[in-house]
């Protein structure tokens, strides 16, 4: 029954919205023949990362019975049975892809009283409180400072905010979180130095985590504005007396486009790249599970995180794509 | 309101994610998280200390006299091999379900079922039976732990073991509800199932958050148990801790950043009304030599290795966070029985005498010189500055190293698997004896790794084992150890010591070698 629902989920659905699709397109309708592939595709990028991930969790050395007081052997056995690592490796992807159809990744190997499920369950929350906090950040912050530095290109405020982007992205989380915690929390005592207990306590964390990609963001936006301006409609509409506020109102919109396209890729970088963050505000999100999952050859809990972060990273990618040409309808159907 | 509507998707993840508790009584930041709450199961000294919240073991480490104390059992007896337990009355678990001597025994015999996976599973190996069937060879009921009726329980020893009470009151034998195991199966650690008979219950888990335990009106001392609640919570930075000790959000933090010693004993002020407290722990840092790699067959280049560490340059000018130097294996102040045990030390010597050792073994091997020597390290950055400092110590007498850092996993497998020539190891003692360290190198003990083994060794520890007084078995640890330095199977660097910021306000906490607390004596006087 599970191996029916996998061959359902990754063979039959892919390739008969593969085949829709090209109904679609000799219908004429490439913007549905789009959308329709881009579903296609969805499960084959889950399964394809799953399987890669699963293949390198199992070619590094060492398991997650591994301690540095070794197991006595026939625990050792009992243990490998049960998780069903004592199986050919062929066979233990068959009962992964299973599992994967029906989004159950099993047991947590190194967190035996929780399961995958469990893990991501009680994780995810924070996670995505944190990540959403962070691109919120991103896009407030990123947005306007590119605006305003794509304004005053040359002047001392650009070259200001050029320096000021180009520190924040040189700096490596832990810093930054540590340049954050000084004052506010040690010095002038005004925010929680850990957790998530509060609202206020999301300030510090997020901010962290969201800055680097607000500096990212703010760079997008400047060049993609500046490359707006430079082209000749602006000066068209300049010429016919439009106020240039107007027509900074229309760039942004067009500069709005790669930041859109960058929103998937920060997506992941928020939730992927949150573990030290995490540790340093003591967040109980998934960044820390991801990384230690693959430290402790925690297979399963590996394998859960990649696919779950694979797939957002895939939704938002998607979403993007639909909202792409709302900006700019020159990207409808690519 | 569209606008309120477009955020309360994020308003309700953050009121999911910032569900908030009232602080409890005592906030003890604890280390990493619980690997389980069944004690079976669980494995650092961290998930000792919570579990010492919720259980409570036949007998009850009593760190400060080095013996076991009264636990379930109020007395016991011993006649030969024999040791029989006698349990309080009256001994109910936290549902309120009576605890007896039988329950005792199927927790026990759940621990040693190999299916159960106890990773500290050897607790119970001087039982007649019990190793042999944990290894699988003999069934569970051949173990001869028996119920003689509710409140006593017996184990006949297959012979004599001088620590067999130190290792009854280890954490793994915590007994654990039949009832609701059988029940709930490995669900049975869930908050909404769990069950204990310890001095508090749960009351809630959050994953890498915190494990929150409330008085168990039920336990046998409630009456003694000083605080309503507390938050052991699952912090493993040791940045993040100092940060939350600073901002008053934990009363006790069992963990310093190395790098803030030296900072924070020059400025005691600086915790607020508190200061650093260091204790040795009975713990050791080492190297494992590969006595199977191409040129260590010869017990003089090891030898002449080991000798060549400068421990207190290592620890006074390298480390610089209280670590002691040790020249030998067994830490200082540990016991041996009764008894403090002093053992051998390395002898020092001179670079030339160290030089000429390692020229004489390698000239026993047909070696003119060692090859490019390989030093495993975990990537934990005490690992790195040890190693750098080891690096540049072997190269002063002309040896080439190599470092390699890997991830804990790969490196344990490259011990285990034999391939490896250096291989930075530590040892945590589970209890306070001289032969919880000396054990690790016996020839047939699968924490050895080195593949070095001595029959003359073997025995010590077999007469030491088999000795019926204090006295005579120091003699044959030291023997022991003598014989172990001498072989040098692995280079001593230096012993551990704990390194913890308690609030001056809280009582009932004092610093130990087993870094072990008592949770029922906590209190913080607000």
């Amino acid at each position: 029954m599970d191996i029916l629902s996998a061959l359902f989920l990754f063979v039959l659905l892919p390739v008969a919205l593969f085949v829709a699709a090209g109904r679609a397109t000799r219908k004429g309708s490439r913007r549905s023949a789009a959308a329709l592939r881009r579903v296609a595709w969805l499960p084959l990028i889950v399964l394809t990362v799953h399987g890669l991930a699963f293949l390198l969790v199992h070619a590094v050395p060492g398991g997650p019975f591994d301690a540095e007081r070794p197991l006595a052997p026939a625990t050792r056995q009992a243990l490998e049975a049960r998780f069903g690592l004592d199986q050919p490796l062929a066979r233990q992807w068959v009962a992964a892809v299973a599992g994967l159809a029906r989004c159950d990744f099993g047991p947590s190997l190194a967190h035996r009283d929780h399961s995958v499920a469990d893990v991501i369950q009680e994780g995810l929350p924070a996670s995505l409180l944190l990540g959403a906090t962070a691109i919120f950040w991103m896009l407030l912050l990123g947005v306007p400072l590119g605006v305003l530095a794509a304004a005053r290109a040359g002047g001392c405020v650009d070259r200001g905010l050029g320096i000021l982007i180009a520190l924040i992205q040189a700096l490596p989380g832990f810093v930054l979180a540590a340049l954050l915690l000084l004052p506010f929390v040690l010095w002038w005592k005004l925010l929680p130095a850990a957790g998530l207990e509060t609202p206020a306590a999301l300030l510090l964390p997020s901010l962290a985590l969201g800055l680097p990609f607000a500096a990212q963001v703010a760079r997008l936006v400047r060049t993609a504005m500046l490359e707006a301006l430079a082209s000749e409609w602006p000066r068209t509409l300049r010429a016919a007396g439009l106020p240039e506020r107007l027509i900074l109102r229309s760039a942004l919109r067009l500069a709005l486009v790669p930041v859109v396209a960058f929103l998937g890729q920060a997506a992941a970088g928020v939730l992927t790249g949150s573990l030290v963050i995490e540790q340093m505000f003591a967040i109980p999100g998934l960044g820390a599970h991801f990384v230690e999952s693959a430290l402790n050859r925690d297979f399963t809990l590996a394998l859960g995180l990649v696919t779950l972060y694979t797939a957002m990273a895939a939704l938002c990618n998607w979403a993007a794509d639909l909202v792409l040409p709302l900006l700019d309808p020159r990207t409808e159907g690519t | 309101m569209t606008g309120a509507r477009r955020l309360s998707p994020l308003l309700l993840l953050a009121l999911v994610a910032c569900a908030r508790s009232p602080r409890a009584d005592v906030v003890v930041g604890n280390g990493p998280d619980l690997k389980s709450l069944d004690p079976a199961l669980a494995q650092a000294v961290s998930d000792a200390r919570v579990l010492a919240s919720l259980f409570e073991g036949l007998v009850t480490p009593d760190p400060e006299r080095g013996i076991p104390a009264p636990g379930m059992a109020e007395r016991w007896e011993r006649v030969g091999l024999s040791w029989r337990f006698f349990l309080r009355a009256g001994l109910v678990w936290s549902d309120g379900r009576a605890l007896t001597a039988e329950d005792l025994r199927w927790s026990l015999l759940r621990y040693l079922d190999p299916a159960t996976g106890a990773p500290l599973g050897d607790f119970l190996d001087s039982v007649r039976g019990a190793r042999a069937a944990r290894r699988g060879a003999l069934p569970l009921s051949a173990v001869a732990i028996s119920a003689d009726n509710a409140t006593t329980l017996s184990f006949e020893l297959e012979s004599n073991d001088p620590c067999f009470l130190q290792q009854l009151a280890q954490f793994p034998l915590y007994p654990v509800p039949r009832h609701v195991v059988e029940r709930h199966g490995s669900a049975w650690t869930s908050a909404r199932h769990f069950v204990s008979n310890g001095p508090f219950v749960l009351e809630e888990r959050r994953l890498k958050d915190r494990v929150r335990v409330c008085r168990n009106p039920r336990w046998h001392g409630a009456a003694r148990v000083r605080s309503e609640r507390i938050d052991w919570l699952a912090l493993s930075n040791p940045a993040t801790l100092l940060n939350l000790y600073m901002a008053d959000a934990i009363d006790i933090s069992m963990d310093v950043p190395l790098s803030s010693v030296p900072t924070l004993l020059a400025h005691p002020e600086l915790p607020p009304g508190s200061e650093l407290r260091r204790a040795p722990r009975l713990a050791g840092y080492f190297l494992r030599l590969n006595v199977r790699a191409p040129g260590f067959e010869d017990a003089r280049v090891r030898r002449a290795l080991s000798l060549m560490v400068d421990r207190n340059e290592l620890t006074a000018a390298v480390l610089r966070g209280g670590e002691i130097p040790a020249p030998d294996f067994t830490p200082p102040g540990v016991h041996c029985g009764a008894l403090t045990f002093k053992g051998p030390e390395l002898p020092a010597a001179t670079e030339e005498e160290i030089l000429a050792l390692l020229q004489q073994g390698l000239a026993a091997l047909g070696r003119k010189e060692l090859p490019l020597l390989e030093l495993l390290v975990s990537t934990d950055p005490l690992d790195g500055v040890v190693a750098d400092w080891l690096q540049q110590r072997f190269r002063h007498f002309g040896l080439a190293v190599r470092i390699l850092a890997l991830d804990g996993q790969s490196l344990r497998a490259r011990m285990t698997s034999g391939e490896y020539t250096l291989a930075r190891s530590t040892w945590i003692a589970d209890f306070d004896d001289a032969s919880n360290f000396l054990e690790v190198f016996a020839g047939e003990a699968t924490a050895n790794r080195t593949g070095w083994k001595l029959a003359a060794y073997d025995s010590h520890l077999a007469a030491a084992r088999s000795a019926t007084t204090d006295e005579e078995r120091a003699l044959e640890l030291h023997a022991a150890e003598s014989l172990l330095l001498a072989e040098s199977p692995l280079i001593p660097l230096f012993h551990l010591v704990s390194r913890t910021l308690v609030n001056p306000r809280v009582r009932g906490f004092s610093e130990n070698p087993l870094e072990w607390m008592n949770p029922a004596h906590l209190e913080v006087q607000r």
